[in-house]
């Protein structure tokens, strides 16, 4: 059975009256209140910004030196304000800078300033005593002498101990903690 | 108005002539592709290549690098070419260079030293090698800015005493 239901149409005008006139693209693209629009969008940027330039560094992690922890292309952010209030942990992955922040290295702190760090068959000691590290596959053989860390030093490595390297660095290296 | 005129003369003005800090931050960005190459470079661009480079060291450059287990102690612009030569044709694959984040300081009027952080890819690996390099400049006799020597600093322990 056939209906009609061109009256339903809430597009249908009336003819002989004219059609409201056509806001510039700005305009419409703006909403209907544009500076309510305009609001959120500086907002929205400052909030980005704050974030992206001041709080987060974001980070792409490229090649193996972290593995299996974390892998080839993954993203990642680091905390700058992790270290302001709290200093840095013994097992916290930090982004440490090199000369500075567009190149970044991802390592694993284990020596803290005052420590006595050594490797033995690619095992890590810390003050005489062997660090328990469920997170590492492959222990590598790396072999170090004793160091004695100075009061801003910290000792990093990767946790792909096959291939990362070590070695120390200062506190003002530490970019900040990774957040997750 | 005018500011904006006297700005974009400014900005001119140091475009034509740069200063030591800018050349220097050229000079490396030209190193940068020269010493990059992809899989399918011919010979004579490898050749090419390679002359380039050597205008950018002076006579008695050293080079001191240390990378992949492997230490190139070079002495003079024969040594330097020979070993750009033999790199390109033992890594036919192609070797991706990026110079970032140079730290440019004066000792004097005749002498520069830049530290930069190079990232070098060979082929399609997925592990770089990063490594901190330290670039000696020495002004030539034509007023330009000459490589003396390079050498590695290594990556985490840069910086301890500075």
């Amino acid at each position: 059975m056939d209906t009609d239901n061109t009256n339903d149409s809430i597009t249908d005008q009336e003819p002989g009256l004219p059609s409201p006139p056509s806001r510039p693209w700005w305009r419409r693209s703006a909403g209907n209140d544009p500076g309510r629009t305009w609001y959120r969008i500086i907002c929205l940027a400052t909030l980005t910004v704050v974030t992206f330039k001041l709080i987060l560094l974001p980070i792409r992690i490229t090649g193996y030196s972290m593995f299996p922890t974390y892998r080839d292309g993954q993203i990642n952010y680091a905390n700058r304000f992790s270290y302001v209030w709290s200093p840095p942990k013994r097992g916290d992955v930090v982004v440490i800078k090199t000369t500075g922040e567009k190149v970044t290295v991802l390592k694993r702190l284990l020596g803290l300033p005052g420590e006595r760090v050594r490797m033995r068959n690619g095992k890590v000691y810390i003050n005489g005593e062997l660090q328990e590290e469920t997170y590492i596959q492959q222990e590598g053989g790396w072999r170090s002498r004793e160091i004695q860390l100075g009061p801003d030093e910290y000792w990093a490595i990767g946790d792909n101990r096959a291939i990362s390297e070590y070695g120390t660095i200062t506190s003002s290296r530490l970019v900040g903690k990774i957040l997750f | 108005m005018c500011l904006v005129a006297l700005w974009l003369g400014w900005k001119f003005f140091h475009f034509l002539f740069p200063d030591d800090t800018t050349r220097i931050q050229r000079k490396l960005t030209r190193l940068e592709s020269l010493v990059s190459y992809g899989p399918s470079t011919s010979p004579l661009a490898h050749l090419a290549a390679a002359g380039s480079i050597l205008e950018m060291f002076d006579a008695k450059a050293e080079v001191n690098i240390r990378a992949e287990g492997r230490t190139w102690n070079l002495n003079g612009r024969e040594e330097i070419k020979t070993a750009v030569l033999s790199s390109r044709q033992q890594e036919p694959q192609g070797l991706e260079v990026k110079i970032t984040d140079p730290i440019i300081e004066k000792r004097d009027d005749g002498s520069i030293v830049s530290l930069a952080t190079v990232t070098a890819r060979i082929g399609s690996e997925r592990e770089p090698m990063v490594r901190i390099l330290e670039f000696h400049w020495h002004k030539g006799d034509r007023s330009q800015w000459l490589i003396a020597r390079i050498v590695t600093r290594k990556d985490l322990e840069w910086g301890r005493n500075e």
